[in-house]
């Protein structure tokens, strides 16, 4: 009843809604988030007093310091940052997490934020003020990798989703007319580029061991051409016959048979694939994370820089997209302030804007996981720069969440893909098969699920 | 005869030369890199010699950030540790000097006891110490953080100075005892005959022969110290308590590395290393190679 009332629209906040709006009207500026305004719930200042709040994230320019600065001096409430290097980022939150410390709000990496929801370390945020109006903004995909057993656990950091991209000064000059629109396209296109001299190795992938190389790489192609690596219930769909080994089987023939992806694609991954395919010297980037358009074509970063097109997944388009989540620990100080904190770095500001999730969309090319945000003109316009807005948001509206199709939640999922990245090295170092490779992972996910 | 002489001395010479040429290559490498921008770094594979020279990434690392130059003219997002790179040093330098010195004092000192009283227990216990060192540091890192949490010692130099001295000390005996015991103990009864005390004869007389030992010890531990990335990075959060190998760390974010500036920094953060391996060159050849006989 007290939360309903805090939330009651006083006459002074509507005054000064309609000045603002009336205001920004009159300017011709009136951001759709506007409409939310200052009224919500993210306007409202919780009823318990705290005397400082603390978050652990991983260092991104100087985004923390600014959203810091916004959030103490709206609320008066000081913060302690506990921000990392990105490698090392799980080792230090689990570190404060163990040891028994407070820590309002963290940040996941998107496949390992199952398991802490499985060991306990996130609050559900379904009851809090205001959070219905997150789930009718997410996207679908946003949505279902933050949801778990019906219960919604995180706002955005950046959401991004898997497609491919092509060199438009190496496409011309091999003479094509259109990209791929088959796998069997695509390979007799690089075998042609190879032969002509355009490209010694066409395709560079980003395979490293890892995070999202590896393993989106290959679910997201099988799941691409309409099937599975494992089924909705974890069973793996691997065997003799499957299109999990097609895939892989082809991916491999990519390295050994016809030699038409680069060798480096094994030692790096999206930030590093981007440095090398922006020397020019491939004609397609395999399948990675949209902002890799911005990594290679932002104004003089790369010797490509604005020669880097996005193409779609052929067929259907079918692809994987994730989100990156923002949660509230279950060792905070103070849920509601907490909430409030985990509204400003993945949700709205005070003034109902989404402050942080803008500014990295128009800035970074960092997706933010928000109907609304996407929608932005403006994400739309300074996305241009880099890249190709309509196929990108295309691909997103036929993706799915990385969680739906690779069994991330499982507790044996992160041993058996250490072991899974070995096995699919393997096949591209040509050291065996396809089929072997996929009968070591069967024999590798028994072991590990007994354990 | 003579001639065979000058072919093998060729053949050590040519040896020696692709030895050295193999240990400064990784140096050679980062400082092609460190000399260039990211967008010539993305299209040089295989000239030898870097196609474009730029400061740019040492501009922007001196300068705090303040000098984007061409490289960094439109980044919007630069890491923000660059902002912090000669606290960083300071905090380096603060931590492995101060490091060095504490270990070595107390590590002399234990030392040169577990040499000269080589009782069952010390020798029992120098074993434990030597097992203890096989458990990886991170997995100590909760208990670590929870100790220095209890005592008010996290975001501090001094929470890092007591970790890194606990966690090299056992190294430093381990080195140190096998120096001491080849110093004959007829050195020290000529001195206490002399009217030393047992704690002025190993000022006097053990310290100085232990020099070059000491040394190499001192340089071993020096650069550990200031290579170290865990503790420094698990004890502290503050940008202020920051040390280099934190402030490279952070140069690897989750959708860019900014490898240029990361090879400007690492090659920046090498140069204490060398001129003390340079101050010390001649004790810690003596040192190591002395050590090598008597380990």
């Amino acid at each position: 009843m007290e939360r309903c009332k805090a939330h009651q629209l006083t006459r002074r906040t509507v005054l000064k809604s309609a000045a603002a709006a009336g205001t920004a009207l009159g300017m011709g500026q009136f951001p759709l988030s506007a409409l939310a305004g200052p009224s919500g719930p993210w306007s409202e200042r919780p009823k318990n007093s705290v005397e400082q709040l603390n978050f652990a994230v991983w260092s991104y320019g100087k985004i923390y310091d600014e959203i810091s600065a916004k959030f103490t001096a709206d609320w008066s409430i000081p913060l302690e940052p506990i921000v990392s290097p990105y490698n090392q980022h799980e080792a230090k939150l689990a570190t404060v997490l163990a040891s028994g410390d407070s820590l309002d709000v963290g940040l996941s990496n998107s496949p390992t934020f199952a398991q802490k929801i499985l060991q306990g370390l996130v609050q559900p945020l379904d009851d809090l003020p205001g959070v219905d109006s997150y789930k009718d903004d997410f996207m679908q995909s946003t949505r279902d990798g933050f949801t778990f057993e019906g219960k919604i656990y995180g706002l955005p950091y950046f959401s991004a989703v898997w497609l491919w991209g092509y060199n438009e000064e190496l496409f011309e000059k091999a003479g094509f007319d259109h990209a791929f629109t088959s796998y069997e396209e695509l390979t007799e296109q690089c075998i042609k580029a190879k032969k002509d001299g355009v490209s010694e190795y066409p395709i560079i992938w980003s395979l490293r061991p890892g995070f999202n190389s590896v393993d989106v790489t290959w679910f997201s192609m099988v799941w691409n051409q309409g099937a599975d690596v494992f089924d909705k219930d974890g069973n793996p769909q691997i065997g003799d016959g499957s299109k999990a080994r097609e895939v892989l089987r082809w991916l491999g023939n990519t390295f050994t048979k016809w030699n038409i992806s680069d060798p480096e694609s094994l030692k790096v991954v999206t930030g590093s694939t981007s440095l090398a395919f922006g020397g020019g010297k491939n004609l397609y980037r395999g399948c990675d994370q949209h902002y890799m358009f911005n990594q290679v074509n932002q104004a003089g970063r790369t010797a490509i820089s604005g020669k880097m097109r996005a193409h779609p997944f052929p067929g259907d388009g079918r692809t994987l997209s994730m989100s990156v989540p923002y949660f509230i620990t279950t060792a905070t100080r103070d849920v509601e302030w907490a909430w409030k904190l985990l509204q400003y770095f993945g949700g709205r500001t005070k003034d109902g804007d989404y402050t942080q999730a803008l500014g990295l969309a128009k800035n970074a090319m960092l997706g933010s996981g928000y109907k609304s945000v996407m929608a932005d003109p403006s994400v739309r316009e300074s996305w241009r720069q880099w890249g190709d807005p309509d196929i990108i948001m295309d691909s997103w509206d036929k993706s799915t969440n990385i969680h739906k199709v690779i069994p991330v939640h499982a507790s044996w999922y992160e041993n058996w893909r250490i072991l899974f990245n070995t096995e699919v090295h393997k096949v591209l170092l040509g050291e065996q098969d396809a089929d072997h490779a996929c009968d070591n992972m069967l024999d590798a996910l028994k072991k590990v699920r007994k354990t | 005869m003579n001639s065979r002489y000058i072919v093998n001395k060729c053949l050590l010479h040519l040896a020696n030369i692709i030895l050295i040429i193999f240990i400064l290559f990784p140096i050679v490498a980062v400082t092609f890199a460190a000399l260039q921008s990211e967008r010539t770094l993305g299209g040089f594979d295989k000239a030898v010699i870097p196609p474009e020279v730029t400061f740019d990434n040492f501009r922007l690392i001196l300068t705090q950030g303040e000098v984007k130059g061409d490289t960094y003219l439109l980044e919007q997002y630069l890491p923000q540790t660059i902002k912090s790179f000669y606290r960083g040093f300071s905090n380096s330098v603060i931590i492995s000097l101060t490091v060095t010195f504490a270990t070595i004092c107390f590590g002399a000192f234990t030392a040169y006891t577990v040499a000269r009283m080589r009782s069952r227990w010390v020798l029992a216990l120098m074993q434990l110490n030597t097992f203890a060192r096989f458990i990886p540091i991170l997995v100590l890192m909760i208990p670590l953080y929870t100790i220095m949490r209890n005592y008010g010692l996290l975001n501090s130099l001094t929470g890092v100075i007591l970790a890194q001295i606990g966690f090299f000390l056992p190294f430093a005996i381990i080195i140190l005892a096998p120096y001491f015991e080849a110093i004959p103990s007829n050195l020290e009864d000529a001195g206490r005959i002399d009217g030393l005390t047992r704690f002025t004869a190993f000022l006097r007389i053990v310290l100085p022969l232990a020099m070059p030992g000491l040394s190499a010890c001192g340089a071993i531990i020096f650069i550990v110290s200031w290579h170290d990335l865990i503790i420094p990075l698990i004890l502290n959060s503050r940008v202020q308590f920051m040390t280099l190998p934190v402030i490279i760390a952070s140069m690897v974010g989750d959708t860019q590395v900014f490898f240029g500036l990361i090879m400007a920094t690492a090659l920046l953060a090498m140069l204490p290393t060398i001129v003390l391996v340079l101050i010390l060159r001649k004790y810690i050849v003596e040192g190591l190679s002395e050590g090598a006989l008597k380990g």
